[in-house]
């Protein structure tokens, strides 16, 4: 695929993954990726990951509650996920198909 | 979650970065803590530090580069490089034309040959150029100078395969 816009990182994908449902602060991204990847990101690289998006323009900052801030996709984040997603389906299905028994 | 609290790491990271996100990030480390998290802060504040945030390991890079550069456009920085490219093409042909040492079994050569003493001219102008660009423009940039002139030995380094080639 030629768009770069669906090359980043996978903690990148992760949290764009779990903002896809609508905004959530740091803590809730956390715990949303652990449930959909089986992974724990840790916070250093959770906040890598949204300082990167946010400069981007992928995601933005909504008002702080308690310290906690949610962030949530933007229209050009939306875009990048869903090319990322796009990409992630084919390589599903090539891979599927050969290894399944001919 | 026990153990020690991990909120003070979040100075690790620069002023800037602290301004923005460290409310956040101390606010997560409360409750976060072990070795895994604390290793994990400090890897991504040194990343934040040298290229993300300020942008300024990435500034030094491009100064860096453009530093490199500007001095392998002085003669004393290119010539070497060139001559070492003349003199691997010089062995490059030689090879092409006799073959490797190995393709002339119990031929002993009296002379090692024109080739022989151009190859020897261009390595030996090199041996003199480059403690010279080192002595001058080490003193100015040394990061950059080291570079080049690790460049230029290097590009000596190299034309010493096909010189293996047709010795053995």
């Amino acid at each position: 695929m030629g768009d770069s816009a669906a090359h980043f990182s996978d903690p990148q994908f992760l949290v764009l993954a779990s903002l896809a449902d609508g905004p959530k602060h740091g803590h809730a991204i956390l715990h949303d990726v652990e449930a959909i990847s089986g992974s724990r990101l840790g916070p250093g690289t959770l906040y890598g990951a949204i300082g990167r998006l946010e400069r981007q323009g992928w995601i933005e900052p909504l008002e702080a509650k308690d310290r906690r801030r949610p962030y949530r996709l933007t229209h050009a984040g939306h875009a990048a996920l869903a090319a990322k997603l796009q990409t992630l389906q084919r390589i599903v299905a090539t891979g599927t198909r050969r290894l399944s028994p001919a | 979650m026990s153990g020690a609290r991990l909120p003070w790491l979040v100075r690790l990271y620069p002023a800037a970065w602290r301004e923005r996100y460290g409310a956040e990030l101390a606010e997560i480390l409360e409750h976060e803590s072990g070795p895994r998290v604390a290793f994990d802060v400090i890897r991504a504040a040194a990343v934040e530090r040298l290229f993300d945030h300020s942008g300024l390991g990435e500034r030094m890079m491009q100064s860096y580069r453009g530093s490199v550069i500007a001095m392998a456009k002085h003669p004393s920085g290119y010539i070497p490089l060139f001559l070492s490219a003349c003199a691997i093409a010089l062995l490059g042909g030689y090879l092409t034309i006799y073959g490797t040492g190995s393709a002339r079994p119990g031929i002993e050569v009296q002379d090692e040959g024109p080739a022989a003493h151009i190859y020897q001219l261009l390595i030996g102008a090199q041996i003199l150029i480059i403690p010279w660009f080192a002595l001058r423009w080490g003193r100015r940039e040394l990061g950059p100078c080291a570079t080049l002139v690790a460049l230029q030995v290097l590009a000596i380094l190299s034309s010493f395969g096909p010189l293996w080639l047709i010795e053995h």
